[in-house]
């Protein structure tokens, strides 16, 4: 199964690599979060910096599901509409390998996307002299593989869910740009009330990844402590996600709207 | 071999297939004849595993989609559309189908030249789906369903759209891939070319297997002089009946 889903997955890497347009509109996306923070930056007080990074980390978590966002419309609800998705499920292939494989090339660019913006907010940190432990290479490290990258993986397994469910890219579009809220509401929610932070947030997606950040922030370091069992329910609820999406794609009316 | 016996298949309040019964043997083309609506593309979905019937059986090789679901390993398919990658070359679509399959790297190479002769698309090899003509996109689908060496093959209105000249060559490659001993399971609703081409009517009306055979026997069945008779009587019968 696997060495199919990474048969998959490498063809749709390198069928969207030469999409151009596409990734020229994702780049566009995952640059606003810098400038934001930048122009943003200019004007505030010195002493008031620091705050920022509560800023850049909401552009972070957007960063990860805008970063796949065009491929997952594409490699399902796309394949339906060119018909191009029957084909595929004529092979001997397995619908949740189908899935899979799909899922890692949305998973690879998200991480790519997700990459790109921290790279970019990093930068801003560090022309703006914005005292940030969080944007320096051990921090971001810590902030990517224990925090960032689980929720890519989760980011893109939604995105493949609601793409499979899709008839056209329009459809999807409409679907996963509704998606990208979630990540910015969450995060801005926990941001202006943290009042309302507690230990639950650890188990949640979206919310535990902005939830450590700002523990972060207050404690000095990454939370090291809290971060297995975030991982953990991410990686959870991506599985899940990824298995639905695979049993929606046995259903005759989704192959075939 | 393709069997299928009483296939039945409904989507929702529609009956697609009511009861679809037929048998094509290796080395000959079997055409299901029908009118649009008839269940000839259910069928063939069926048949190709990508589908499941509600009731019935279907056989491909002596073996049932259900037991080793999906068949594809010996079933090659061009069902309703060619279904490209715009931004794949013909020789990377035959290469990603291969890998599939489960074909190694050196046999992959070697039927990708086999059928770039077959097919004569050898000018074309490395170039974009999204750059070729309407035939030569068909011909790139027939290929990737024929990259494993299926035993099977079946082939969904192929033809339409197509100009006269690619249509002729399609219908050379189908005649010699029955010459070397496939099983060929082929829909059209175009009479002129299941005659042209089929050793094997089956004709199909609102789902159900109305006449079976030669183009002569399916005559005699119906009673009728010619294939178009045929057609037009048994799908009326049906039409009858199933008001």
């Amino acid at each position: 199964m696997l060495k199919q889903a990474a048969i998959i997955a490498r063809k749709e890497v390198a069928d969207h690599l030469r999409e151009r347009r596409s990734l020229a509109s994702a780049l566009m996306h995952l640059l606003v979060g810098p400038l934001v923070v930048l122009l943003v930056s200019f004007s505030m007080q010195k002493a008031a910096l620091a705050g920022m990074v509560l800023m850049a980390s909401v552009f972070a978590l957007v960063a990860v599901f805008t970063g796949g966002m065009n491929v997952a419309m594409d490699v399902i609800a796309g394949e339906r509409e060119r018909r191009s998705l029957l084909p595929l499920l004529l092979t001997p292939v397995t619908r949740l390998t189908v899935v899979t494989g799909k899922w890692l090339a949305v998973s690879m660019f998200s991480f790519l996307g997700m990459t790109i913006t921290l790279l970019a907010l990093a930068a801003v940190f560090y022309a703006r002299g914005i005292p940030a432990p969080l944007f320096s290479l051990s921090g971001l490290i810590s902030w990517i593989i224990l925090g960032l990258l689980p929720l890519a993986f989760l980011a893109a397994a939604l995105q493949i869910a609601i793409s499979t469910v899709c008839r056209t890219t329009k459809e999807a579009h409409t679907y996963l740009s509704l998606l990208i809220f979630v990540p910015m509401i969450v995060s801005m929610c926990i941001v202006f009330f943290p009042q309302f932070l507690g230990a639950w947030a650890f188990f949640v997606p979206i919310a535990g990844q902005q939830a450590i950040v700002q523990q972060g922030m207050r404690i000095g370091h990454w939370p090291f402590t809290q971060t297995p069992v975030l991982v953990l329910s991410t990686t959870w609820f991506t599985t899940l996600t990824l298995q639905l999406a695979g049993k929606m794609l046995n259903r005759d009316e989704v192959v075939y709207g | 071999m393709i069997e299928a016996i009483e296939v039945q298949k409904r989507f929702g309040p529609v009956q697609a297939v009511a009861n679809v019964s037929f048998a094509a043997r290796d080395g000959s083309i079997t055409g299901l004849l029908g009118v649009n609506g008839a269940g000839k593309t259910t069928t063939l979905r069926i048949i190709a595993g990508v589908l499941r019937q509600d009731a019935g059986s279907v056989r491909v090789g002596g073996r049932s989609p259900e037991d080793d679901f999906p068949v594809g390993k010996r079933l090659g398919a061009l069902l309703d559309h060619t279904g490209l990658y715009a931004r794949l070359t013909v020789r990377e679509h035959f290469i990603y189908f291969g890998e599939l399959y489960g074909l190694s790297r050196k046999q992959i190479d070697k039927r990708i030249g086999e059928l770039l002769n077959i097919l004569r698309l050898d000018g074309v090899a490395h170039r974009r789906a999204g750059e070729l003509s309407q035939g030569q996109r068909m011909k790139v689908a027939l290929g990737r369903a024929m990259i494993h060496s299926p035993q099977n093959l079946l082939l969904d209105e192929p033809t339409n759209g197509l100009d006269v000249p690619t249509v002729r060559s399609l219908r050379t490659i189908v005649t010699q891939m029955r010459d070397a001993g496939l099983c060929i399971l082929f829909s059209s609703h175009v009479l002129e070319e299941v005659q042209a081409l089929c050793d094997t009517v089956v004709i199909l009306a609102h789902g159900v297997s109305v006449a079976c055979g030669s183009t002569a026997e399916v005559c005699r069945q119906t009673g009728t002089a010619s294939l178009e008779a045929a057609l037009l009587s048994v799908a009326g019968e049906a039409e009858v009946e199933h008001a």
